[in-house]
């Protein structure tokens, strides 16, 4: 699995700890009704940009 | 010689009766009247005692389908079997009629101890062994 | 090793009054993973199965109605307002997880009710405000059949369907729903980001222009993925419906040699049938006339007799005749003349013969004469041979039933096929075929399609990017939006990876337990995982055999394997609690299963009777057993137990 997702991190030009943080967080909120992850989701997303604009 | 008439009724007793009906219906023989004239003949074979029968019902009213040698042979029994005993012939077809009851009864007696407990393949395969064998 | 139990504590609990059980993990060693619970049938093994299932889900487990009988008989008779609690710890990792559930009994009149408490959960001694989530984290209510099950229930994971329950339950153990969300969630994002970056470059007529193009590109991209989608599922199914037509025709034509047969002998059995009647007719001919032989002596007695009174009756004639004659001359034969005395003694002599005369034609010579020639002809009857009939007819019978056997078993191999079937199958093959074929060709024209746009897509993205370049917020949120591209269609292929790798892996885990534990290791060499995550058996021909067609043993067999399979397969493996699995099995399924157990990278506990493990069966499993408890009755009554 840690293989794959750093193929395809790579392959769509993201950073592989984006992928495996979304996966860990999308699987600690499985069972909630309200997962409420796209506005998480959106944050990562800006820190990850954050950190790679510099 | 005075012979059976195969348009007069053969009746026979309750009891026998019963068992021809069981012969029929395990299907030994095709008609009961078959099995009764098998008995007589079986009887009359052996030269079984036999006497008078009383109480007697209607078994076929009309037995004109039996082979007309079984009449034949059943006649000629009758007539050789008065003359062995020294008794005079019969004067009528009653009287041979009476005869061959009489030996029916008999032998259906004989038959259905002899048959006793007996499937149908064994009873016919068992006729094989009395005639061929006169067991 | 995935999560284990480490105890189940259970107060007032059906027959356990105040219970722990240990399972020590403290020096596990990895080789030993299998625990026994050994206990006569009624002593409270499925209570211990009941009670990790209603602390886990509650009333979702055990009912309303069984949890009121729940309550231990002897102590609700001290106290009717019965409290009663089930406790379990679970360790995974370095975790330690308590699962504690309560009940109160509440008699109210004759109406006694039961006050069922919410669970509790308490992760590493801290007390966590979601118990259900981290529940359904630990062990998930959907997915529970796959952890605790009883041996003969067993079986229905080898059916040719699953429901979609089923299927839901097996892609939670392999971490599937969690992608799913993640893509689901991305995808939200992606159109949010995007619709932000809309918004900041209003004012940008040309970027406006490329994120509007970008968008419809996009929005064709996506249908052309749905069709894709859809043809991947139609060929999937195409591909299925092919196999199977394929597979039934193969079947068939197998079956068609045997459905000439079976018309052939058909026919024989119908001129047999014949012969038999025509026999059985000559049996009957000849019983009756079966009192011929008997008779024969005294048939031959009558006609001799007859014979002698023919000659006899012949010389009478002659003597009227000649006595007529005498009379009516003068003189005697010997010359002589006849006196009066002479001619009175021939006359009375003359009258006699002539009365014996009158009486032969009065029964009539002709006739008296037929009697005598059939009397005469049934004297030498000889045709009787009843034996022989009775072989022959004997013998069409045996043939007979023969023949019908043959035809039953003809019937039995041949059922539910029909000539129509046999002749049209070979065409449904072939438009099977032509169907596959079909999909194929669209989904290359998809696949084509969607390089196409991506291609463009990624152009106006690089387009769009240099123009939004040039103002930060716009660059910030376009990168953004690029990265929450990435992120989806990594989630997006990476579904699709996990599905198809956890599928391998499940078969090629299922296939390797399911050689060891089957009792036909010559004839099966694996086990294929069909869509919808259901099983066949494939033979050592290639044959794919359909589970619904094995023995029971070899059903519960092909079960084990799987679910020891997705077990494997899955990232997170939980324990597994089985009740009495092994004791209805044959021998040799019973014995390859227990061998099997310490293969599970899991915790198993059995609870089982003695006759899951006969001794030798038990001894050779020892290396690999952690522990061994046993159930006992206290005090003799039926009503209290204790695990010891």
């Amino acid at each position: 699995m840690e293989q794959q997702l750093q193929v395809l991190a790579q392959k769509h030009g993201i950073p592989v700890a984006l992928l495996q943080e979304a996966i860990k967080e999308e699987r600690e909120r499985i069972v909630r009704q309200n997962r409420r992850m796209t506005p998480r989701l959106k944050e990562m997303i800006a820190q990850y940009a954050d950190v790679s604009q510099g | 010689m005075q012979r059976l008439d195969p348009n007069a009724s053969i009746s026979t007793t309750q009891e026998a009766k019963q068992y021809l009906e069981f012969l029929k219906d395990k299907k030994v023989f095709p008609y009961m009247i078959d099995a009764y004239f098998f008995a007589a003949a079986y009887a009359m074979n052996r030269d079984v005692e036999v006497e008078p029968v009383s109480g007697l019902k209607t078994l076929a009213q009309n037995i004109s389908f039996v082979d007309s040698d079984v009449f034949l042979a059943l006649d000629a029994a009758v007539k050789a079997i008065c003359k062995r005993k020294g008794k005079p012939e019969p004067k009528d077809n009653k009287e041979v009629a009476n005869i061959v009851i009489q030996y029916a009864e008999a032998g259906l007696k004989l038959l259905k101890a002899r048959w006793e407990g007996k499937i149908k393949s064994q009873i016919q395969n068992d006729i094989c062994k009395i005639i061929v064998n006169n067991e | 090793m995935g999560l284990q139990l480490e105890k189940m504590t259970l107060h007032n609990w059906k027959c356990y009054q105040d219970q722990t059980i240990e399972f020590d993990l403290s020096f596990q060693d990895e080789t030993k993973n299998v625990w026994i619970i050994f206990g006569q049938n009624g002593f409270g093994k499925t209570s211990i199965l009941e009670a990790l299932q209603w602390c886990l889900y509650g009333t979702g487990a055990v009912n309303k109605e069984a949890l009121r009988k729940a309550f231990n008989d002897v102590a609700v008779s001290d106290n009717p307002t019965l409290e009663m609690s089930v406790q379990l710890t679970f360790k995974r990792g370095e975790d330690s997880f308590l699962v504690s559930r309560s009940a109160q009994r509440k008699p109210r009149g004759k109406l006694v009710t039961v006050d069922d408490r919410e669970a509790t959960v308490y992760r590493n001694g801290r007390e966590c405000q979601d118990p259900r989530e981290w529940i359904e984290v630990l062990l998930p209510k959907m997915s529970r059949e796959f952890f605790f099950f009883d041996g003969v229930d067993i079986q229905r994971y080898a059916q040719q369907t699953h429901t979609v329950e089923t299927k839901n339950a097996i892609e939670r153990i392999l971490g599937i729903p969690e992608l799913k969300n993640l893509r689901d969630d991305t995808e939200r994002a992606l159109k949010d980001l995007q619709k932000q970056l809309s918004d900041a470059e209003q004012t940008n007529e040309e970027l406006q222009r490329v994120v509007t193009e970008l968008e419809t590109v996009e929005v064709g991209t996506e249908t052309q993925r749905e069709q894709l989608g859809r043809a991947k599922e139609n060929l999937r199914s195409a591909q299925t419906i092919y196999e199977d037509t394929k597979q039934r025709a193969e079947q068939l034509e197998g079956l068609r040699e045997k459905l000439d047969e079976l018309r052939r002998l058909e026919g024989d059995r119908d001129r047999l049938r014949e012969r038999l009647d025509r026999a059985e007719q000559q049996v009957e001919e000849t019983l009756r006339k079966a009192p011929i032989p008997l008779l024969l002596g005294f048939v031959k007695e009558v006609a001799n007799e007859l014979q002698g009174q023919t000659v006899t009756t012949a010389k009478l004639f002659g003597s009227v005749q000649q006595l007529q004659k005498l009379l009516n001359s003068d003189r005697c034969v010997c010359g002589r003349c006849l006196d009066e005395e002479a001619k009175r003694y021939i006359q009375q002599d003359l009258e006699q013969l002539q009365r014996v005369k009158e009486n032969s034609s009065r029964y009539g010579a002709l006739e008296q004469d037929e009697l005598r020639d059939r009397l005469s002809a049934l004297s030498r009857y000889d045709q009787w041979n009843l034996e022989e009939k009775l072989l022959d007819r004997d013998q069409h019978r045996d043939d007979l039933d023969e023949i019908e056997q043959r035809i039953s078993r003809l019937k039995r191999e041949t059922h539910g096929i029909n000539e129509e079937e046999a002749r049209d199958i070979w065409r449904k093959v072939a438009e099977a075929e032509r169907q596959r074929d079909d999909y194929q060709n669209k989904i290359g024209q998809f696949q084509r399609a969607i390089d196409q746009s991506l291609q463009r897509e990624d152009e106006l993205r690089r387009k769009m990017e240099t123009l939004a370049g040039k103002h930060k917020e716009t660059a910030t949120l376009a990168y953004q939006v690029r990265l929450a591209r990435g992120l989806l269609e990594a989630t997006k292929e990476l579904i699709d990876w996990r599905i198809e790798d956890a599928k391998a892996t499940i078969e090629e885990k299922t296939s390797e337990v399911h050689r060891r534990v089957t009792n036909k290791p010559d004839e099966y060499n694996g086990v294929v995982l069909k869509e919808n995550y259901t099983l066949g058996v494939r033979t050592v021909t290639g044959e794919v055999l359909n589970p619904e067609t094995l023995s029971a043993g070899e059903k519960e067999a092909l079960a084990f394997a799987f679910i020891t399979g997705l077990n494997l397969a899955s990232e997170t493996s939980a324990l597994l609690v089985m009740d009495t699995p092994f004791g209805h099995l044959d021998k040799t399924h019973q014995r390859n299963l227990v061998k099997a157990l310490p293969d599970i990278d899991s915790q198993v506990i059995v609870l089982a009777t003695d006759r899951d493990f006969p001794d030798p069966l038990l001894n050779e499993l020892m290396p690999n057993v952690a522990g061994v408890r046993h159930i006992e009755r206290v005090g003799g009554s039926e009503r209290l137990s204790e695990v010891t």
